[in-house]
């Protein structure tokens, strides 16, 4: 379990964890994530809810530390994770001097978030803005979940619609949309 | 070439070297649309990338009517004639972030008659019906629901618009506080 959470308050996931660093303005939050992928996609995400404010992207916590007077939102991409926890928890109170909003980036049991279990002034501080990545479903769980939604297989589905049986409905075309994104992700 | 198929290949091209992201643009629209108290604050944050796709987060209460299936919508809010509307879309990406397909559509009632109101927009993955004209590669329906079968399906053909330009298209007809500004001065005659 994340110090960052535990099993009466389980950490946000990332639908509603972004809204209390934007819409509370919380300093400092932490999102953990799964795998490099759903960093950089959250990376992106990230600076388009900030827009217009400036996102920054820097690699250690005394680079963050220099942005802290800036009108901007600040993601933490550790190049040392653990050092970096270290030194938010030791200098946390001044990265609330300033207008700045740090989100630190950590992947879920790498040495940052094992480096949490010491920084408990960190942790408690800012665990009510933290969130969490989901890890992504894989392409046969994804299909898994069509088939068992839809009643058949997407490359059923597909071929179904593809000789003109199924009606052009909304509905319709969402699905179409999900077979097209599954028959794309396969190898 | 018939001015059809010029249509669908200028299409085809824009499509294939369009690469953009998609989901950043969408959700810089709904930050405008929330700003104008025109849907929840918290609406932008449910519209995600996962792989191959941009998708709306699905949350009960927000579903659109379909018969089979759910889809997933954002309610939107104080349009002056429209009750009800509800705001949906996916968008299908080829692998390095090129558009495969797309669908977006607003529904809801009309406030003065009570009738059903639906624009759905729709960029096909590959040529469908009889052809480019019939069944134009992007196209907009309006007014009728097709999936009423007793509907004569309407597609009114549209050059190419990336997702973000069609939501701003199917925004500003209902909410026109939504027209964006103008970047420039008109060129002079």
């Amino acid at each position: 379990m994340s110090p960052l959470a535990d099993a009466a308050s389980p950490l946000a996931d990332d639908t509603i964890g972004p809204a209390a660093v934007f819409e509370l303005a919380e300093p400092i939050s932490i999102a953990i994530f799964h795998d490099p992928s759903s960093r950089d996609e959250l990376i992106e995400r990230l600076a388009a809810l900030a827009s217009p404010t400036a996102t920054k992207l820097v690699r250690s916590g005394e680079e963050a530390l220099a942005c802290a007077r800036d009108e901007a939102l600040v993601l933490v991409d550790p190049s040392n994770p653990a050092a970096t926890v270290t030194f938010f928890d030791r200098n946390r109170d001044h990265f609330t001097l300033g207008p700045a909003r740090f989100v630190l980036l950590l992947m879920r049991g790498g040495s940052g978030e094992r480096a949490l279990q010491d920084a408990t002034s960190l942790s408690s501080f800012a665990r009510d803005a933290s969130f969490e990545v989901g890890r992504s479903p894989s392409i046969a769980e994804l299909e898994k979940t069509f088939e068992a939604t839809h009643g058949k297989s997407f490359t059923d589905w597909l071929a179904e619609w593809r000789s003109g049986a199924l009606p052009d409905t909304l509905e319709n075309n969402h699905i179409l949309s999900e077979a097209l994104s599954l028959e794309e992700g396969r190898p | 070439m018939t001015r059809w198929e010029l249509l669908r290949s200028e299409i085809e091209s824009a499509r294939d070297l369009k690469k953009q992201l998609w989901e950043t643009e969408i959700i810089k629209l709904l930050t405008r649309l929330s700003s104008h108290g025109l849907c929840g604050a918290h609406e932008r944050y449910r519209v995600k990338r996962r792989s191959n796709a941009v998708e709306i987060e699905p949350r009960a209460g927000a579903t659109m009517p379909t018969v089979k299936a759910h889809v997933p919508a954002i309610l939107l809010k104080e349009l002056p004639h429209l009750d009800d509307p509800k705001l949906a879309f996916r968008i299908a990406l080829h692998r390095d972030g090129r558009l495969e397909q797309y669908t977006m559509s607003l529904v809801g009632k009309d406030k003065s008659t009570g009738a059903p109101w639906y624009v759905r927009i729709d960029l096909d993955d590959e040529q469908k019906g009889e052809g480019p004209c019939g069944h134009p590669l992007r196209h907009a329906h309006i007014g009728s629901d097709p999936s009423n079968k007793h509907a004569q399906p309407v597609r009114v053909p549209l050059p190419w618009l990336a997702p973000h330009d069609a939501l701003e298209w199917m925004l500003a007809n209902v909410a026109p506080a939504l027209e964006p500004p103008a970047t420039s001065p008109p060129a002079a005659e």
